[in-house]
């Protein structure tokens, strides 16, 4: 399946912050998204997922058009980068609304095991964000949208991390943004940098430092 | 905080023993609901994405979660209403 998304023209007061848009996502593959603060990064997946509205906006999946938001498709899920599962739900409890094994989650990670009766807000931030990582990941839906996966993870968990993402690529499309850059760009089958409001199709490490991404 | 207003709408049925209050506390009702939903769109806009990511769009949500309370507020008045005719 590809997952396509373009045409978006989106600002503030006037000022247009994204325009020239286009990137792919297709099973089986990894795409990175890289950019500098403040690019518009979030912003673009907010803007895919069907969560912030842009003036102008097409997304398609197999070449067919989906209607704003792409969420009620149920086959986009998003990552944001701040906590988003309710406090006073157990984990167990959001595992099963979310149609998501525990076996599963727990072949990666079985040190969430002790976790799954507490609820959210009984966490401490990592194993929190770890958790909704892995639920997302694990979902049914076809692309996963990750924004900022890494943050408020210990490296050893972010190394686990790559491999089950790299595992779960064979079934869906992951489309992943976050600011430790060796890790996307090691993960990511395609790679495309956000700047000035557009995207670009990078192919090597020259091309980051060109755009202004990375320091010779 | 939307059932607690409904505990206190019944309560205060009972208290005034009044039908045409009914009018009154389903505004009050309708006001806290709204009140609740612009809290939620405003100050907790996070955890949207928990119904988002299960196909839930911002509009069906406030639908379903005003009409569920609402339903469950006139159960509970119903129930309070025959309890305080019977007594």
């Amino acid at each position: 399946m590809t997952l396509e998304f373009d045409g978006v023209q989106f600002g503030f007061d006037e000022r247009l912050l994204l325009s020239g848009i286009y990137l792919k996502c297709e099973t089986g593959k990894i795409t990175g998204l890289l950019g500098r603060n403040g690019s518009g990064k979030s912003t673009l997946l907010k803007i895919a997922f069907g969560a912030l509205r842009a003036e102008t906006l097409s997304v398609r999946i197999d070449g067919k058009v989906i209607l704003p938001p792409a969420f009620c498709s149920r086959e986009i899920v998003y990552l944001p980068q701040d906590s988003f599962i309710p406090d006073d739900l157990s984990l167990r409890k959001i595992l099963k609304l979310y149609e998501v094994s525990e076996p599963s989650i727990l072949q990666s990670f079985p040190e969430l095991e002790h976790n799954l009766s507490l609820n959210a807000d009984e966490l401490s931030g990592g194993r929190r964000r770890l958790f909704e990582v892995v639920l997302v990941l694990h979902s049914k839906a076809a692309f996963c949208l990750l924004d900022e996966p890494f943050t408020g993870l210990t490296p050893v968990v972010v190394e686990r991390l790559q491999e089950v993402i790299q595992k779960l690529k064979s079934t869906k499309g992951i489309l992943i943004t976050d600011h430790l850059y060796r890790q996307v760009i090691s993960l990511s089958d395609t790679l495309y940098l956000l700047a000035n409001g557009t995207t670009h199709l990078i192919k090597n490490k020259e091309d980051l430092i060109q755009r202004g991404y990375l320091i010779e | 905080m939307t059932i607690g207003v409904s505990l206190l709408t019944c309560l205060l049925f009972v208290q005034s023993g009044d039908p045409k209050a009914i009018v009154l506390f389903l505004w009050t009702k309708l006001i806290t609901n709204g009140v609740a939903l612009l809290f939620l769109h405003l100050f907790d806009r996070d955890k949207l994405y928990f119904f988002y990511n299960l196909g839930y769009s911002a509009r069906r949500l406030s639908v379903l979660s005003f009409v569920f309370d609402l339903l469950l507020w006139s159960l509970l008045l119903s129930l309070t209403l025959i309890i305080h005719e019977n007594s």
